[in-house]
């Protein structure tokens, strides 16, 4: 069912057994999965059926760190969230993204990927990509040849793309039907209330833009905002702990993470076709070879998992590199293509989302992004790419020639975030370093609980939706457990 | 960088010209052997504009076993010049000994070869290395 809190009719006040704040892709899967479950869950949402310039105006904040995309453009903020703007390349992480790397500080996870690999193929059904996986093994049904390339150095996985799925308009219909479910539309959460002894959180109160205002009880509160909003609803939620909800070792909002993205190169050849990257089809199901640094060689050279792919457009190596010299006279017979790396970024505890001194709409404080990138970040992107340019070379394929910001000592210009924001509420054992336990229930609190990707406690090479879908189907089987019988 | 460039040129100089590689020994082999050596690099698709640019980086190729890889390189008869070059840079590559200048990657035999080349004669940075060297703000 859904309703629109403003409306006159709707009432002010709710009571649920399972309330989630967000209806993403996180807050959709998680409503979708506790459907007919007997629970009353409701499923809170800002904005309306289609965006609005004032309910996204509440996402603005100040970026201070290092250069990243207004905090309003790289998300969306009505049903189904920024599976609005997602491209929908699918694949899940890795067995190393879940290791503890001696070389990377802060790494390694409490689950490991077995452990959540059931999960996946449900998020699979969810994002819409069929169940053929990611792995190299796919390349024994493809019709094709595949590179020989030295696996320690380059691995050749795949991604598949999702149509994309837009998780407001794919999944309307279901959510109006499904037993026990109300989607509750323009209901913007305000703060989480907490008992006097702040160990438990014990409502939300909403609003709308219009001044309408309300309280929603609930036994189990789910945030599932997305990893910039996750942090800043904890953190505002200050009225009985100044520090905020799950805050009492500073935790909250630290580590934030991006998808450090950039042309990192350029490759010289006669033959696109030999790069092997290019989209390739199975049963309908769309899917692409990417080339990631091999395992033997993040251990080698102490760097982090990234990926990497070849455009198939010559002209965008021209593009890219337009004002930059970047790109040399090209020989007669040959083409120029840029290579995209996307790479693993080290947690850092000084990259933090924390609240500005800027309010929204409703008085609270806006968020403020302090992203930050460690010289790791930038070896992580150089290594693959020497290693990947030896394995073209090697391989006759073509040659590469490093982008001339890997070239310019420690700076960092040729880097961007892709809109993947992670790790403000990491997952963990010890209260001391992470914000919620590894069944993503917040230290401290006994019936307060995160999905999405702010969570990850690291975030490999891989777009996060596919994981966030899969963590939130694993939040299920412990929420379940939970609810009255 | 001038400096060290210079320098480096001075280095590598001596360690070709001076030890009468190719102007003694092997002078009527030299031509030869180049043409082998452009083809091969050619083919193994390192552009030939890339040679020009060696000289600009900071990078430089492994200078010190130079001279005895050219001095048993130019021993062979040029036929089978083209297959032992193949296996020399297949074998850097399957051992990472890789380098890279102004930011291609290349193995260290090719850096070192190219290198070579482009002070011949006629070939593509034959003339240009001084110019490359007084560049201003190099």
């Amino acid at each position: 069912m859904f309703l629109d809190f403003r409306q006159p009719a709707a009432p002010e006040n709710f009571e649920f057994d399972i309330c989630i704040v967000g209806a993403g892709p996180a807050g959709i899967s998680l409503a979708l999965a506790l459907a007919g479950t007997g629970a009353r869950i409701g499923l809170l949402e800002s904005g309306g059926y289609d965006g609005d310039a004032g309910t996204q105006a509440l996402y603005e904040g100040e970026s201070v760190g290092f250069q990243h995309t207004g905090l309003d453009t790289c998300r969306l903020r009505f049903l189904g969230g920024s599976s609005n703007c997602w491209n929908g390349w699918c694949a899940p992480l890795e067995d190393i993204d879940f290791e503890h790397r001696d070389w990377v500080p802060y790494s390694g996870w409490p689950i490991t990927l077995a452990s959540l690999a059931p999960w996946y193929a449900g998020a699979r059904t969810l994002c819409e990509v069929t169940s053929h996986g990611n792995s190299e093994a796919l390349w024994e049904k493809l019709p094709l040849h595949r590179q020989p390339f030295n696996a320690e150095r380059v691995r050749t996985p795949f991604w598949q793309y999702s149509p994309p799925t837009r998780f407001g308009r794919r999944y309307r219909s279901r959510l109006a039907d499904a037993a026990g479910v109300t989607v509750l539309l323009h209901a913007n959460a305000i703060a989480i209330e907490t008992t006097e002894q702040a160990n438990r959180a014990s409502g939300i109160a909403i609003a709308t833009l219009e001044g309408k205002r309300g309280h929603v009880s609930a036994g189990i509160i789910v945030i599932a905002c997305g990893g910039i909003e996750n942090a800043r609803l904890l953190l505002a939620s200050n009225e009985r702990v100044p520090s905020g909800l799950g805050n009492s070792h500073d935790q909250v909002g630290r580590y934030f993470m991006e998808h450090p993205y950039a042309i990192s190169g350029y490759v010289v050849s006669r033959n696109f076709d030999h790069l092997s990257t290019v989209e390739k089809k199975i049963d309908g199901a769309r899917l692409e070879s990417v080339f990631c640094t091999g395992i033997e060689t993040q251990r080698k050279f102490q760097v982090l998992n990234s990926m990497a792919l070849v455009w198939p457009d010559e002209e965008v190596a021209h593009l890219f590199s337009w004002g930059r010299g970047a790109l040399p006279d090209i020989p007669d017979g040959f083409s120029a293509y840029a290579l995209m790396s996307q790479s693993e970024q080290s947690p850092n505890p000084a990259s933090r989302i924390r609240l500005s001194g800027k309010r929204d709409h409703f008085g609270r404080s806006l968020a403020k992004m302090d992203w930050r990138l460690l010289p790791i970040d930038k070896k992580t992107v150089r290594i693959q790419m020497e290693q990947t340019g030896a394995e073209f070379a090697r391989l006759n394929l073509g040659r590469l020639k490093l982008a001339d910001w890997l070239l310019d000592g420690d700076a960092l210009w040729g880097m961007g975030g892709g809109n993947h924001h992670m790790g403000t509420t990491r997952m963990g054992d010890d209260p001391g370093s992470s914000v919620v336990d590894r069944n993503c229930k917040v230290h401290g609190l006994d019936n307060l609980y995160v999905a999405g990707s702010s969570v990850f406690a690291t975030s490999g090479w891989a777009n996060p939706t596919l994981t966030i879908v899969a963590l939130s189907l694993r939040l299920t089987d412990e929420l379940k457990a939970k609810l009255p019988a | 960088m001038v400096a060290s460039a210079s320098l480096y040129m001075l280095a590598v100089g001596s360690a070709w010209t001076g030890g009468n590689l190719f102007f003694t020994t092997a002078r009527a082999s030299a031509a030869g052997f180049y043409q082998v050596v452009e083809a091969f690099l050619v083919s193994h698709r390192l552009p030939r504009s890339t040679w020009c640019r060696f000289f600009e980086g900071t990078g430089r190729p492994a200078s010190g076993d130079g001279a005895p890889l050219l001095k048993d390189l130019t021993a062979l008869d040029p036929s089978a010049l083209e297959e032992r070059l193949a296996a020399i840079v297949r074998a850097d590559f399957d051992a990472g000994r890789i380098t890279h200048i102004d930011g291609w990657i290349m193995t260290r035999t090719e850096a070192m070869l190219a290198t070579a080349l482009s002070e011949q004669p006629g070939k593509a940075c034959a003339g240009k290395t001084a110019a490359l060297l007084v560049k201003p703000g190099a």
